[in-house]
């Protein structure tokens, strides 16, 4: 099967309808069965998760690729809802008999005897001839393994072949294939088909006893084809860019200064500075710092920011979140107003909201919640060279590793791992060791120019213990004021 | 075999060891040359509240099959959640698929025979509750109560939580070495949120045991994550500035951890260590040392040999600050030219300790007089090739030995070779988070950035 234009929804749940119900003997009806038994005991939501999947891994360490990894996930999550309460039961197996083990654990786990009624409000379904977002077609299947080899060491010689510094290289190769079927008792049935990869290269430079690494990452919802050309080139120039970079840096400065940050990945302080915070599960629970802020300034005029599920192709998008609901473009802050949250059914439902596709879970074995899918701030019109020209004493921070937060405090962090002074407008020495924190609500006020250069970068996204893919994205910012933690 | 009682598991530990048994011998029959394969399986119940009712109720159970398979130094190696008989015959021709594809690697085999713990002893791990979703449900709402009337109106229940899981792992290696351990793990936390001035602060406290009968009590758990939440109100930066620091012993164990990564063979043989050394160097103050006891009974650490067989040792890894070994799986060990020490899974129960008399909490603020008492690590990075340290945290202000004012909005920042050499103390005040155990850690001193 290839992607075609006439590809839609429709052919998603069909293909999962095939791959998920069919070897199991389960029909649409033995569904229903199922949904009524949850909904017994006097549940107002129920639903059923199918999930199917196959992934790979392939190792490059020393020049070789030595090991490589498969796996096969299967199973089924069975949760009943009364208002903000949830009984979950899952199982490995996606026999009748298991499903029935499943949905008579989550029965017993509901304690309320009311009388069994269905959700009211407006069924949510994904439009059957909606395009679908990604190729179907399983990314283990479209390269042989000799192939998939070939490109590891292609990656490795072009890290060598680089600089000669580079005296180490590893890389992974990882692709990932699932379907997945959600059937709810409100009569939504959808289906999606996910492909995921991501090629991840770590280096390591030397010069004299002086060593330092540098990390590349792409990946997108694609085929592995897709690697070849200018991801290629992009993952390997940045890994071997900020190990020589760091060669040289010298320990950072300590204290309040001027931060610009680069385009791409360093979007990481918007997804931690206010995403979780403007997860609505944090806002009907009062843990946000963000709770009854809704139509206020939380962030500088000009900045507006976005979650959007529907970007063709990229890691965080989806057809349908975990919970059936079709994926949207939400704008969350418009302006610098509070405008939007992202909703899963179980927090739309005691909020009075809409879900907005925002509803997401890491498999059958996990409750879904709400989370980000590619979030980012939106270009501006200033000239990067600009904005970096406009700081007399500061950093300039392109790449950085990860960052987490504190929503109920707003205090967030991240780490650079590429990062150099600015002074008198002009980008000096690289540094080692930036941490850089502020606090959620105060940070994006500080935001004083939006770059013209929109980009988004892969990112992996955690919360209560689940990992999803996700994008984190921006323009280049000048932010006025943030703790730099150095060490100098 | 002993044991058939099966707590919330669905297979016994004769099933899962038959299991892997099986599997192991479907790889070989299929023309595997080498093979370790493994059955694991956990279950339990989790049980959330807040404002006195369940908010969520999770029956957990998740099982799988993992077959590793070598042909002459080439690895493969593939995993199912799906048991039957198919999908292990699939799973196998996967992992002897890649083995046929990958490069070689001369170092990779399974664990050479004599490394293999044919008679290490059993160790004690599995004491099952058998508590229901009700009962565990009730233990939960008490936690909640408990941090309720600890609190007053200053602080509410974020999340208050009972689970008790118990797990099943058995592995099979090649012909004849077969062997399994079983555990329980009890857990009760809360996360308690106070809110002053329209100021919110968060924290939370757990209690985790394989014995039901040692866990502090719900009441307690809620009661702690209330005091620590209020203690936090009213926080505020410190100007940067360079001080001491008192890593309390509830985040102390990060320091292990990274003292774990530095020691651990891929860095090693990667040479992204900041601890390159070697065996006998210098590393820590020469009061340290850091123990490894694997058979601890009831440890949450504990096991008598990891995933690849290999016997488990009881041994200094750190003494007298000096580096005695290495945490290595035998893939490192071969390319080190040592032999492994049993930690292909990670670390043992570690002991973090100083050969100095250890003193209570108080006396090490006293003794650090005026600095930071950090009570928390909120994120950061640390450099593994060069230890350059940097986190955000959050903790007190300490004068005179005494709390003036919590602190938060700051980072702390150093270089791991240096602030290892400047441990000053080791309190005796020791927490156990998981694999570690661990005093309070004073720190001569690091970089404090705030505004």
């Amino acid at each position: 099967m290839s992607l075609e234009d006439s590809l839609s929804q429709a052919n998603a749940l069909a293909i999962a309808e095939r791959q998920l119900l069919a070897p199991s003997d389960l029909t649409r009806t033995s569904l229903d069965v199922a949904l009524d038994r949850l909904l017994g005991n006097g549940a107002t939501y129920a639903d059923l998760y199918f999930q199917a999947g196959q992934s790979e891994t392939w190792s490059l360490e020393d020049g070789r690729v030595a090991a490589g990894n498969f796996a096969i996930s299967q199973g089924v999550g069975a949760r009943a809802v009364i208002s903000d309460q949830t009984a979950f039961a899952y199982s490995s197996a996606m026999t009748p008999d298991a499903i029935d083990t499943a949905t008579g654990a989550v029965r017993s786990m509901l304690l309320h005897g009311d009388e069994a009624r269905r959700a009211g409000g407006v069924r949510i379904e994904a439009d059957p001839a909606r395009p679908l977002l990604y190729t179907v077609d399983n990314p283990l299947e479209g390269m042989s393994a000799a192939e998939k080899i070939c490109l590891l060491q292609e990656v490795d010689r072009r890290c060598r072949e680089a600089d000669s510094r580079i005296v180490q290289v590893s890389a992974q190769l990882q692709a990932s294939h699932t379907c997945v079927l959600v059937a709810g008792s409100d009569g939504c049935i959808a289906g999606d088909v996910r492909p995921l990869v991501q090629l991840i290269v770590t280096v390591v430079a030397q010069a004299g006893s002086k060593r330092a690494m540098g990390n590349g990452v792409e990946g997108g919802r694609i085929t592995l084809a897709g690697f070849y050309g200018e991801r290629l080139d992009r993952v390997v120039s940045t890994a071997v860019r900020i190990a020589l970079i760091n060669l040289d840096a010298r320990p950072a400065p300590s204290g309040v200064m001027s931060v610009v940050l680069g385009n791409g990945f360093p979007g990481v302080l918007l997804h931690e500075a206010v995403g979780h915070g403007l997860e609505a599960d944090a806002h009907r629970k009062r843990t946000s710092v963000f709770a009854d802020r809704m139509g206020s300034s939380i962030a500088a005029k000009g900045v507006t920011v976005i979650d959007d599920g529907t970007i063709p192709e990229h890691r965080g998008s989806l057809n349908v979140d975990d919970e059936g609901v079709p994926s949207a473009r939400n704008l969350l802050i418009e302006d610098g107003r509070l405008v939007g949250l992202m909703q899963d059914r179980t927090s739309a439902a005691i909020m009075g909201a809409t879900p907005s596709g925002n509803g997401r879970r890491q498999s059958y074995a996990h409750l879904p919640m709400p989370r980000m899918t590619n979030t980012y701030l939106a270009a501006g019109e200033a000239d990067p060279a600009d904005i970096v020209r406009s700081v007399q004493k500061g950093i300039y921070a392109p790449q950085f590793g990860g960052g987490t937060v504190d929503i109920t405090s707003g205090q967030f962090n991240f780490s650079a791992t590429e990062a150099y002074l600015i002074e008198e407008g002009r980008i000096t020495a690289p540094i080692h060791g930036a941490t850089l924190i502020g606090m959620g609500h105060e940070a994006l006020a500080h935001v004083s120019m939006v770059g013209n250069d929109l980009r988004l970068a892969d990112g992996v996204c955690g919360k209560d213990g689940q990992t999803v893919p996700v994008c984190v994205g921006q323009p280049t910012l000048r932010i006025d004021e943030m703790v730099v933690g150095g060490t100098a | 075999m002993q044991g058939t009682e099966k707590g919330y598991l669905l297979n016994s530990r004769g099933d899962l060891s038959q299991i892997a048994r099986n599997a192991a011998n479907r790889a070989l029959a299929l023309g595997a040359q080498e093979v370790v394969a493994s059955a694991t399986e956990m279950a339990g119940i989790v049980m959330r509240a807040r404002r006195g009712v369940f908010e969520n109720a999770v029956r957990e159970g998740a099982q799988f099959v993992t077959i590793r398979v070598f042909h002459r130094g080439r690895m493969g190696t593939a995993t199912t959640a799906a048991l039957d008989p198919d999908a292990i015959d699939l799973t196998a021709g996967r992992a002897i698929a890649i083995a046929q594809t990958v490069e070689s690697d001369p170092d990779a085999a399974p664990a050479d025979d004599e490394w293999l713990a044919r008679s290490a002893p059993e160790i004690e791990m599995f004491v099952p509750s058998g508590l229901s979703a009700q009962d565990l449900g009730r233990i939960a709402l008490e936690i909640e109560a408990g941090c309720i009337a600890e609190g007053e109106d200053a602080v509410r229940v974020g999340e208050a939580g009972a689970a008790s899981v118990d797990a099943c792992s058995a592995i099979a290696i090649g012909r004849d070495f077969d062997r399994s351990l079983i555990g329980s793990r009890h857990d009760l936390w809360c996360t308690a949120l106070g809110e002053r001035d329209g100021m919110m602060a968060q924290d939370s406290w757990s209690s985790t045991d394989r014995r039901l009968s040692q866990l502090q009590s719900a009441a307690l758990v809620g009661a702690t994550a209330a005091d620590r939440a209020r203690r936090k109100l009213g926080g505020r930066a410190l100007t940067t500035r360079t001080c001491p620091v008192l890593f309390d012993a509830t985040v102390a164990a990060s320091l292990v951890h990274e003292i774990v990564r530095a020691l651990g063979g891929h860095a090693q043989v990667r040479g992204a260590t900041f601890l390159g050394g070697g065996i006998d160097s210098q590393a820590l103050a020469d009061h340290i040392d850091l123990l490894e006891d694997p058979f601890e009974p009831f440890g949450l650490a504990s096991g008598a040999c990891d995933g690849e067989g290999v016997v488990s040792l009881r041994r200094r890894v750190i003494a007298g600050g000096r580096v005695q070994g290495y945490f290595l799986s035998c893939l490192y060990a071969r390319k080190l030219g040592l032999v492994p020490t049993g930690n292909a899974d990670g670390p043992r129960n570690l002991h973090f300790t100083s050969r100095d008399r250890a003193e209570p909490l108080d006396a090490m603020l006293r003794r650090m007089g005026r600095g930071l008492w950090l009570t928390e690590l909120i994120g950061g990075a640390v450099d593994p090739v060069s230890g350059a340290y940097s986190k955000a945290a959050a903790g007190f202000w300490i004068e005179d030995g005494e709390v003036a004012f919590p602190v938060q909005d700051i980072t702390i920042a150093g270089d791991l070779p240096v602030m290892l050499r400047q441990i000053v103390a080791i309190g005796s005040d020791v927490h156990r988070n998981g694999a570690v155990r661990t005093g309070s850690v004073l720190i001569e001193r690091m970089r404090v950035s705030g505004r």
